[in-house]
């Protein structure tokens, strides 16, 4: 079974962090739909991809989509795709975007799983990011959608903020969990070059958060999420029980997956492509049945790094029996030995036949991964 | 004989030699204008590059004037201090030099100590101002200079540019009417001084010499006097811009010889060449043995490439007899060699070339100067490393060498140039003025001091008005104390260095700052210490890295991040890891870099 992402390239404003790929712009908006409608039909003959469990409407910011423009996607997918009856389909939406005409609208097409980008409790923080809307809007969205019927609902949050004192942080978790959530997405800020903080990083007018403030602020998110029965399954992710995004998780266990729209990735076992981060060349080229992407065929070292990377990532961790039938016993060994310091120092736990980061191994998870590595 | 010319340049570097020599040989058409190439007697790439001839050349032109033909043999010389025994063999073999001077700049301190030995040698000196195209260029004053220095007659004082060409034919007839033909006996036994070297892959060592009496003939059986050693000499020939084959030589002409040599080291610098029968009965002057002044460990990066190193090192020392290596091992860095080298230069030379050349990744440690230790039962060892100093209780005397430095600045930075010179051990010896406001000092230094971070301090408070030079004056009484540096608790035997008791607080504790910079964070902390002894002198802490996480890692974001985080392990994969903790190539070398 595989996972169905759909890109939808499109902001009304572009937040300051945010390093998605999307244009302000929203002419060209048919030719685009039509380009992405062409592509999911092109592309369903790819057996990899056939037979579908979750479908993900990712952006960008899907919720500018008119309900008639959703309804035709859906329509195509349905047409060329085998999706579960049973299937998880996601749909983010900002806040503002959550009318309750809208909300009822999109649950009628069969969306049964929202998420939603409050981000912030905070309406300077809120503003500082540029966001779009405020914090009263965030949580006024999540009650509606609530009310509209859904019950698979997940928000997201940012911590790591430089300024976001300790008290506001646990408020804010503390205001959001209460909310009628099922799941939370909780991200550390991270200013990447090319966004308007990393430029701001640049010119020296922002710096990222001390070290002890994000520490402090993860622990409160451990703390405040497991206090109200939510489990972390992913470094970012938290849910009740049942409720893991079974959309996202199939990245993080080797599933294949299709990804439609500009900028989107895909999967099939073998090799990993990537459409063109551009809008009007990747409506082009579908017009003009040109190349649209590129395409990497993973060799056996990539197939080993990635295992290790999306694994580790997960509460889960990495399967030491799938290590071995996939890259052999010597290299399962000579992982066991790689690890062994970790393991000895408490930053990486071994249960069973799985290997996880501990939770005091998360916040340097980058630094055990890239460790445990192979090169060439 | 008497139409046999050999001289050399002297010259700072920059104030124009090469662009001279290049404009001689073009001049006496010792090469067409097509193949014509700048800088034709630099062919190194390295040399090119840092604008120092490191190894010396000659090369033979044929001048006509007044109807006769003249031969002129142009020896060069290397330029930098590490150096300056084979710049004075080159001397040696000359009885002229050409002192170019650039005209914007003014005499510099290399200029005069190389001149010192012209002079001492009785060459003839022909001054020469270069760059006089420029319109920055003070020929007044710079004469000036030059008059005190030589005593010449100030209009014997020749103005050219070697861009231009302009001056170029008046320095060839100077060279041909003042510089004096060689003397020496042609029916003498055979005496050849041998001023340099070079290897060539397929012909194994060749030798650069000039026949002083005697003559020589291909096939001849010969020997070299200080080494002893006795050779067929198979190809004689003199050096015109490829080697040309002679049947023979004779008394005052400078040639090449080769003799199936395939080291370096069997060829020295200095050194006689003479016939096995009817020998020289003894050898030119002012041979030395040149023994390598500074000691360091070349450990591999990676340690099993231990044995492709010594086969570089091997490969090096084949056109490079001033290295030597012998194997050593250190608990930090694992199996590597001890190498000697000319100088700090030197040093950095054989870095590089063992990166280009051959293609090796190296650490190298914390160089030290050659001491003497006279033990307490009377032994005199020499010590190249800090590991192999004896016990304290054993050592009676430890000895160090020491250096007279000329430094020449202008007048402004005099004070800051004696207080940096004192603050390096050194004594004022002597202060001339040379003009109003340039000013010759000279202070005997330890040698060591000049190792770590001189010339970089020297040129910055000089602003770059200060030039430097030195020889060796011989060992001195030293009180030296071993300082150990400390990575959570471990000595680092590779980063020990042998300090002056006086400075070694001072150097601890830049030393551990400058660890602290260079020694990237870790998931734990890092204790660096510095210690003399049991006794902790100073102490950094890195502090431990408590995030490094990505937030995100979804279908778009894998491949992305796979290739950052393969990046961050390479990265990693440069570093040596010592006890826990990881400790990256240029940690080893900090110390020479503490003014920065
Ligand atoms: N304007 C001018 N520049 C010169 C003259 N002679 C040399 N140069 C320049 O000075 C620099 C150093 O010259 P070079 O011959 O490499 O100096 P070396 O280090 O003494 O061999 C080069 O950039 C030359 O082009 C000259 O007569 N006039
Ligand atoms: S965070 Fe979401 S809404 Fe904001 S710019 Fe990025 S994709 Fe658009």
């Amino acid at each position: 079974m595989a996972g169905l992402y759909l890109h939808i390239p499109w902001c009304k404003q572009a937040c300051f962090y945010c390093d998605f790929h999307f244009r302000a712009a929203l002419h060209d908006k048919d030719r685009m739909l039509k380009a992405l409608s062409k592509e999911l039909v092109m592309r369903s003959g790819e057996p990899a991809y056939l037979k579908a469990d979750t479908l993900y409407f990712g952006g960008g910011t899907p919720s500018l989509l008119s309900l008639k423009e959703l309804e035709n996607l859906l329509e195509v997918i349905h047409c060329h795709y085998v999706l579960d009856p049973a299937a998880e389909i996601t749909f983010e939406a900002n806040p503002d975007d959550l009318t309750p005409s809208y909300l009822q609208g999109i649950r009628n097409l069969g969306i049964n799983r929202l998420s939603i980008g409050i981000q912030s409790l905070d309406d300077r923080i809120l503003k500082w990011m540029n966001r779009r809307h405020t914090a009263a809007e965030g949580l006024q969205s999540v009650q509606r959608a609530a009310c509209a019927g859904f019950n698979n609902i997940s928000v997201d949050l940012i911590y790591g903020i430089p300024g976001l004192s300790p008290e506001d942080w646990e408020k804010t978790l503390e205001k959001t969990l209460d909310l009628p959530v099922q799941h939370l997405s909780a991200y550390h800020l991270s200013i990447e070059e090319k966004t308007p903080f990393g430029v701001f990083r640049r010119r020296g007018q922002l710096t990222e958060a001390e070290e002890s403030l994000s520490e402090s602020h993860f622990q409160s998110l451990m703390q405040k999420t497991r206090g109200k029965g939510f489990q972390p399954y992913e470094i970012s992710n938290f849910s009740l029980p049942g409720f893991q995004s079974r959309h996202n998780s199939a990245y993080w266990a080797q599933k294949p997956y299709l990804g439609a729209g500009p900028s989107a990735h895909s999967y099939d076992g073998l090799s990993r492509r990537w459409n063109i981060a551009h809008n009007q060349k990747y409506i082009e080229c579908l017009e003009q049945d040109l190349l649209f992407y590129e395409e990497e065929i993973l060799s056996p070292k990539d197939l080993y790094n990635e295992y290790l990377m999306t694994s580790l990532r997960t509460r889960k961790g990495a399967d030491t029996n799938y290590i071995r039938n996939q890259f052999g016993e010597m290299r399962l060994q000579s992982l066991m030995t790689e690890i062994a310091p970790y393991l000895r120092e408490g930053l990486v736990m071994e249960e069973s036949h799985f290997l996880s980061i501990s939770e005091r191994g998360i916040l340097l998870s980058d630094r055990i991964i890239s460790d445990l590595f192979l090169t060439d | 004989m008497n139409r046999i010319r050999n001289f050399c340049i002297i010259a700072h570097i920059d104030h124009g030699k090469s662009t001279l020599a290049d404009r001689l040989i073009q001049t006496t058409h010792t090469i067409s204008d097509r193949d014509f190439q700048d800088q034709v007697l630099d062919d190194m790439d390295l040399e090119r590059e840092r604008g120092i001839t490191i190894k010396s050349h000659a090369i033979q032109m044929i001048y006509e004037h007044k109807g006769e033909s003249y031969t002129l043999n142009l020896i060069d010389t290397p330029g930098h201090v590490d150096f300056s025994y084979e710049v004075s063999r080159a001397i040696a073999a000359c009885e002229g030099a050409l002192l170019v001077v650039d005209a914007t700049q003014g005499i510099q301190a290399q200029t005069i100590s190389n001149l010192y030995k012209a002079i001492e040698c009785d060459l003839t000196i022909i001054p020469v101002l270069n760059k006089m195209d420029m319109p920055s260029a003070m020929p007044d004053t710079v004469k000036d200079q030059i008059v005190d220095l030589i005593g010449c007659p100030r209009e014997d004082i020749m103005e050219v540019s070697a861009k231009t060409g302009v001056g170029v034919d008046a320095i060839l007839e100077a060279i041909v009417e003042k510089v004096p033909a060689p003397v020496g006996n042609p029916a003498a036994p055979l005496q050849a001084l041998i001023f340099d070297s070079v290897f060539n892959s397929f012909r194994g060592i060749i030798a650069y010499f000039k026949i002083v009496n005697g003559s020589i003939a291909t096939g001849d059986f010969v020997k070299f006097y200080n080494t002893q050693k006795e050779y067929n000499a198979d190809e004689i020939g003199v050096l015109g811009l490829k080697m040309i084959p002679r049947k023979r030589l004779e008394t005052g002409d400078v040639g090449y010889i080769i003799s199936g040599i395939k080291a370096a080291r069997e060829v020295k610098v200095g050194d006689t060449i003479t016939h096995v029968e009817g020998s020289c009965d003894k050898a030119i002057e002012g041979f030395e043995e040149v023994k390598p002044m500074l000691f360091a460990g070349i450990y591999p990066v990676e340690a099993d490439e231990y044995e492709e190193l010594r086969a570089s090192i091997e490969k090096l020392q084949l056109n490079d007899a001033s290295l030597t290596f012998v194997p050593e091992s250190s608990a930090a860095l694992g199996f590597g060699f001890r190498c000697g080298f000319l100088g700090l230069l030197h040093m950095e030379i054989i870095q590089e070339r063992l990166d280009r050349e051959f293609d090796m990744d190296v650490i190298t440690t914390v160089p030290n100067v050659s001491y003497k230790v006279i033990t307490t039962k009377g032994e005199e060892i020499d010590v190249h490393n800090p590991s192999g100093l004896p016990e304290a209780t054993s050592i009676d005397i430890i000895e160090e060498p020491y250096i007279k430095a000329q430094i020449i600045t202008n007048a402004d930075y005099l004070g800051t140039v004696i207080k940096l010179c004192i603050d390096k051990r050194g004594v004022l010896r002597n202060q001339v003025f040379l003009t109003t406001d340039r000013v010759e000092v000279s202070f005997d230094m330890p040698l060591a001091e000049i190792v770590f971070d001189f010339y970089d301090r020297l040129k910055s408070i000089s602003k770059g008005y200060a030039s430097f030079d030195y020889y060796q004056i011989g060992y001195r009484k030293a009180d030296l104390v071993k300082l150990d540096i400390l990575l959570n608790g471990e000595i680092v035997d590779a980063l020990s260095a042998l300090i002056h008791r006086g400075n070694a607080y001072d150097f601890g504790r830049k030393i551990c700052e400058k660890l602290k910079e260079l020694i990237p964070r870790q998931q734990f902390d890092i204790a660096i210490q510095a210690a003399i002894g049991a006794k902790i002198i100073a102490r950094e802490t890195v502090k431990a890295v408590r995030k490094d996480v990505t937030a995100k890692c979804y279908g778009g974001d894998i491949t992305r991040k796979r290739k950052l985080l393969e990046k961050q392990k390479k990265g990693k994969k440069r570093m040596r890891q010592i006890g826990n903790v990881e400790v990256p190539q240029s940690a080893f070398l900090a110390v020479l870099k503490l003014g920065d």
